[in-house]
């Protein structure tokens, strides 16, 4: 998209005229309730609808962020990534983690009024989880059986499909923070906030949510906005037009994923050329304005503590040698999400750098609408999140995602750091995927928005961010006076 | 210097999960240090893995926060350790007698990890270890406020008390909105050692508020509109009632009160029909947290307004007195023997994503002064609690660093 010089001014303007009204609004350090906050995604949000999310889709992170605004999960992640009570108020298990029970909390409902019960709660799961996992009423708990040991349980159920809802025909209703109050798939996301929601009601009334909408509108819609995502190379005029930037550590990390049909996966020694032809610390510098960290790992250094042992640096002479290899290297095709001008960018400078070591690539932009299975393609630029703060859960996240395993064969060990150190080279060197840059989760936020905080591993925790307005509050309804 | 052991989250079992499954209360003091340890298995593995009848190189750095001295001590133990498998070090080698040695960590724990060669091709060691945070050093501030550690736990935190005089020989009462709990100090850590649920009717506010007073072996516990009393001799006994109103009573300094509402599953106050001049309470602007003052004589309450403003108000709580600008909303009084005996204690304007400070301010008969520098937290102040008996107030604070909730008596000092 061109943008003139007069709309970058204008947005500009926008920008500066809410850092000024900001200094006349009164600082405080308890939040407030009321007002609507306004945010704007980048991602094409295809359902609300919690049977409907997989994982490793481009979208899936956000589609689950959204999910987690309406719907609860029996146990949830604390700001720091540790396990807490979610809907479950506590659970238990036997010795050998065969026999789990979750007790539920008291006094729940979903969004229509309907109480919270173990039956309910089952019926959910039931729909989400692996048909060999054996689940069952017990009282008011939900209890889960297995013929084998299975300690990972909590992990389970602390992300992925296990949302509880209620589903009557085509409608699902959550007991989550917010309620649906408009929902228009891949434009549109209208929140309000549930006042018996069991962890206390969110301090804004409404939320306001703009999906699909690219980088440099977000940029240009930000007067109106509160929270926009910032492509890299705006961070700084967003930061000197005196707006709030907010940045994650490394949470996503940029990788060519080979596709299980492609060409590239036909000799191995052709995708290792290319790793080794590619100058990853310019693309961190010049495209990702310096956003990022080289990445020849799946995880980052801080997540790890062993990412340095991976070497980042392009060895020319040994990518033409392996290149050399290989009687006949085919013309690859790697395909990029056309409506991202920085997987564009980066697409391209890989196959410029492919080039010099004597590989072909074709860069080809695809519809962010994802087609499963249409596009030919022989590797694939994708952003691969990190589910959790937990090095062993992202990195076994990160692994199916690069080879769905589909329970085919048990994943590999990866409790101890020897043991993650090990799978994450066995996947670069199977050539599976070659790591580019991991990157943090980049807003840019109104300073009006108070609380604004992303977790470690990146996300949002909307129901706690109040807005700071000078009006004095109403007191709700039934104030007990 | 301070250290403390960050244990990592063990499962979480029934009974330790219902009401408290996060409070695992931490100070601890490490033993014999990890890392030194670690080095030392390193050493192990790779006397192992490497050839002890050629020299090798071992270049050491470091990509944490640790101590110079304690970097050296691990790397003294890790040579000492080859040196006795026979293997003979040198200050350099070629690449494939070469290995490097990192001390780094990820959220969890230290690691140890040594790159090398192995047959031609890059191969790594790795052994973790408890990662011990250094603390800072703890001198004590020039200033006007000093502050004491209690504890910390993972979970929020409203109040706590100690029931018994201020040391770790008593046990200490905390209030979470789960319930209360009753710690007991067992060196090197707190325990639990009772715990009894505070069953809410109703949703509570995100920002709730709680408050716990003991007094000659019985305690009293509230969270909104549920007040509960029990004895720390059997807090299982705890009786609880829930009131038709949020009504909380105020303490004056001149042994006056005044009652005003928390407003249902929110986080402010609103002033009763019955606090100060009737007429007046409708036009009071509510609150999020009120202190008494009796400076000069005076009898003074200090409330921070929800517009973000600070009043100062007679003890007739007629008109404001004053307006106080710049102050956050979470404030409490501190009886003292410096100045006129009275300070504020007001925390800094700002959010719950900031770090956070406190300062004390005395009343000059027209406005606030400061009376000496902030402290500094690393995180916001959620909760400062007046304590009249101690003459101290209790402090929580959300450590954005690690995300514990840290309990602290704050006291007044004087500069002496």
């Amino acid at each position: 998209m061109k943008v003139t010089r007069l709309r970058f001014l204008a947005a500009a303007s926008c920008l500066l005229a809410v850092v000024a009204g900001a200094a006349y609004s009164h600082a405080a350090t308890r939040p407030r309730y009321g007002g609507t906050l306004r945010v704007e995604m980048r991602a094409y949000v295809n359902s609300m609808d919690p049977r409907d999310w997989y994982l490793g889709t481009p979208d899936s992170a956000s589609s689950e962020r959204l999910l987690m605004l309406v719907f609860d999960r029996l146990v949830e992640l604390d700001s720091d990534g540790r396990i807490a009570p979610a809907l479950a108020i506590g659970w238990q298990h036997d010795a050998n983690f065969t026999h789990w029970q979750f007790l539920l909390r008291d006094d729940v409902k979903f969004h229509d009024g309907t109480p919270l019960t173990a039956s309910s709660a089952v019926s959910a799961l039931q729909a989400e989880i692996p048909e060999r996992w054996h689940i069952a009423v017990a009282d008011h708990a939900v209890a889960f059986n297995f013929a084998e040991p299975h300690p990972q349980l909590l992990n389970e159920l602390v992300a992925g499909r296990s949302f509880i809802f209620r589903a009557t025909g085509d409608t699902v209703i959550g007991t989550g923070p917010f309620r649906i109050a408009e929902w228009r798939a891949q434009q549109r996301l209208v929140l309000t906030a549930s006042d018996d929601y069991w962890a206390g009601r969110p301090y804004v009334d409404r939320v306001e949510i703009g999906l699909g909408i690219a980088l440099q509108q977000q940029y240009l819609d930000l007067g109106k906005t509160d929270v926009a995502e910032l492509a890299p190379n705006l961070l700084r005029r967003v930061e000197e037009s005196g707006a709030h930037v907010s940045v994650s550590p490394p949470v996503e990390v940029w990788a060519l994923i080979s596709q299980p049909d492609g060409r590239a996966v036909a000799d191995s020694r052709v995708v290792q050329a290319l790793s080794l032809s590619i100058d990853r610390t310019s693309i961190v510098n010049v495209l990702l304005q310096r956003q990022g960290e080289p990445a020849s790992s799946l995880l980052p250094q801080w997540l790890s503590g062993y990412a340095f042992a991976f070497s980042t640096g392009p060895d020319l002479t040994r990518a033409k040698q392996l290149r050399s290899q290989v009687s006949s290297s085919p013309v690859l095709t790697l395909v990029y999400d056309a409506a991202d001008a920085l997987a564009m960018q980066i697409a391209q400078r890989v196959a410029v750098n492919a080039r010099d070591a004597g590989i072909t690539i074709t860069a080809t932009g695809e519809s962010r609408i994802v087609d499963r299975g249409a596009p030919k393609a022989d590797l694939r630029l994708m952003r691969l999140r990190l589910v959790r703060p937990d090095a062993e859960q992202a990195l076994g996240a990160l692994l199916e995602q690069v080879e769905p395993n589909n329970g085919a064969t048990p994943p590999a060990a990866l409790h101890s750091p020897q043991e993650r150190y090990a799978a994450e080279q066995a996947a670069i060197e199977s050539a599976r995927v070659i790591p580019l840059a991991f990157v943090p989760e980049l807003y840019a936020v109104n300073p009006v928005v108070k609380d604004w905080r992303i977790p470690r591993w990146g996300g949002w925790d909307l129901a706690s961010v109040w807005l700071d307005q000078p009006e004095v509050p109403v007191a709700p309804k039934g104030n007990g006076r | 210097m301070n250290r403390r052991c960050f244990a990592s989250l063990r499962p979480l079992v029934f009974a330790g999960l219902l009401l408290f499954s996060s409070l695992a209360v931490i100070p601890a003091a490490c033993g014999e240090a990890a890392m030194t340890g670690a080095a030392r298995q390193l050493a192990q593995k790779l006397a192992a893995d490497l050839n002890a009848k050629q020299p090798w190189h071992f270049e050491f750095r470091d990509l944490t926060d640790s101590s110079v001295a304690d970097f050296s001590e691990a790397r003294q133990a890790f040579e000492a350790e080859l040196t006795s498998h026979g293997f003979h070090l040198v200050p350099s080698a070629p690449a494939e007698n070469s290995v490097r040695v990192t001390l780094s960590k990820d959220p969890q724990e230290g690691l140890w990890i040594a790159e090398f060669l192995r047959d031609g091709k890059a191969d790594v060691e790795i052994v973790p270890f408890t990662l011990i945070a250094m603390g800072a050093a703890t001198l004590p501030p020039p200033i006007s406020i000093q502050r004491q550690f209690v504890f910390e736990q993972p979970s929020p935190l409203f109040d706590f008390v100690w029931a018994g005089p201020p040391d770790s020989n008593s046990p200490l009462l905390v209030l979470g909105p789960a319930g209360v709990s009753l710690l007991r100090y067992n060196k090197p850590q707190w325990q639990l050692q009772a715990s009894v649920s505070l069953s809410q009717q109703r949703a509570l506010s995100r920002d709730a508020q709680g408050q716990v007073r003991f007094s000659g072996g019985a305690f009293e516990a509230r969270i909104a509109d549920v007040f509960c009393t029990g004895t720390i001799a059997n807090i299982a006994a705890m009786q609880c009632n829930a009131g038709p109103q949020n009504v909380w009573r105020f303490s004056g300094a001149d042994g006056a009160s005044v009652t005003a509402i928390l407003t249902r599953a929110r986080n402010w106050f609103e002033w009763s029909a019955t606090a100060g001049a009737a007429s007046d309470a409708s036009r009071r602007v509510p609150f999020f947290s009120l202190a008494a003052l009796g400076a000069g004589g005076q009898s003074l309450w200090v409330a921070s307004g929800v517009d973000g403003k600070t009043r100062v108000y007679s003890g007739a709580l007629t008109d404001p007195l004053a307006t106080v600008a710049g102050w956050g909303s979470t404030l409490a009084s501190i009886h003292s023997s410096c100045g006129d005996g009275w300070q504020i204690l007001a925390t800094r304007s700002g959010d719950y994503a900031t770090p956070d400070a406190v300062q004390a301010f005395e009343w000059s008969g027209k406005e606030f002064r400061a009376a000496g520098a902030a402290i500094e937290f690393d995180g916001p102040v959620v909760v400062l609690q007046s304590d009249a008996d101690s003459g101290e107030t209790r402090a929580v604070i959300h450590n954005l660093k690690n995300g514990n909730y840290e309990g602290y008596t704050l006291k007044v000092s004087c500069g002496r």
